[in-house]
């Protein structure tokens, strides 16, 4: 069995009837984070933004950037530092976006079928020329 | 011994500018966070189409997977713009250039059908009946499964499912989306 899901946060409340039938799901694909990269670094940000100490100082950097985004964005990888254990467990990987997330990771996956099991290959694209 | 099928995956390409107050002439808006969107929703076209000769000149590819986010859609109210049917040809048309003929799978992602994310603006914004017709009118349901080989693939809609409000239609296709896949999973092998 194999999950396709866009955005793999959908997976958080399908996980309670999933985690019962793990066994049966050999792997997960997502888009929506646009490199697998960002998916590693997840549960990071989730740290970072349950740190009192620290949100001082990044909250007014990412604000310059989204202005006043800063406490939504806080308040949602605060709440969800559980995500990237549901995901590993479900063998989630990530389809890139064509230019990735910042222009870092990008590509797209060359799925082959295998009776052994999923070959999954990313594929990296040539820089745009501009 | 028999060739094993090879599906090529591809995500989120969030090609075209859109008309919605969100991506409408961001180049022209201030913050760094809408310049570097609109420098990338500039360069997002020539990026899928170097994706697609890459995919096309690996070669072998029994099928294509789409993963969402085909298009920028109406901001965070997905596939209901003035000029949404011109981008979803528009998309359509560059598949279809590079891999005529070959059979195509098509997931909905938030800029397909809308959605609420922690950095939404749009109190219009997220899913709707007429978002998720459009997208079933022109690329596939919303939510499906296939088989190939010896996997049974589950393709179901992010949005719908963590849809916690909205019209009583969309609480009943969600609620069915999620019989759907316990029942797929429930009686897979």
């Amino acid at each position: 069995m194999v999950i396709m899901i866009h955005d793999p946060d959908a997976l958080v409340p399908m996980f309670p009837f999933l985690k019962n039938n793990i066994g049966k799901v050999e792997r997960t694909f997502s888009g929506h984070q646009h490199a697998q990269w960002v998916n590693k670094i997840y549960p990071v940000l989730c740290q970072l933004a349950s740190s009192s100490l620290l949100e001082i100082p990044l909250k007014p950097i990412f604000n310059k950037f989204f202005p006043g985004k800063a406490d939504a964005v806080w308040s949602y990888f605060s709440a969800n530092r559980h995500n990237a254990h549901i995901w590993k467990s479900l063998n989630l990987t990530i389809i890139p976006a064509p230019g990735g997330m910042l222009g870092v990771g990008g590509g797209f996956l060359v799925a082959d079928l295998e009776d052994e099991g999923i070959k999954v290959s990313k594929i990296k694209i040539p820089k745009l020329k501009s | 011994m028999k060739k094993a099928k090879r599906m090529a995956m591809l995500s989120d390409s969030h090609m075209y500018e859109s008309q919605d107050p969100l991506h409408k002439d961001l180049a022209g808006k201030n913050t760094k966070g809408e310049q570097l969107i609109a420098k990338s929703m500039k360069e997002n076209e020539g990026r899928f189409i170097l994706s697609l000769e890459e995919a096309r000149g690996i070669g072998d590819s029994d099928f294509l997977f789409f993963g969402g986010d085909s298009v920028t859609g109406y901001g965070e109210r997905g596939l209901i713009g003035p000029d949404s049917l011109d981008h979803i040809n528009k998309f359509k048309k560059l598949m279809e250039v590079y891999f005529p003929g070959l059979p195509k799978k098509y997931m909905a992602g938030g800029h397909e059908v809308g959605y609420i994310l922690p950095l939404s603006t749009d109190p219009e914004g997220g899913l709707s009946e007429k978002s998720i017709q459009v997208f079933e009118q022109n690329f596939n349901e919303l939510y499906y499964s296939f088989t190939e080989g010896r996997y049974k693939f589950v393709v179901l809609s992010s949005d719908l499912e963590l849809c916690s409000k909205g019209t009583e239609e969309l609480i009943k296709r969600r609620k069915l989306q999620q019989e759907f896949y316990k029942d797929e999973i429930s009686y897979a092998q």
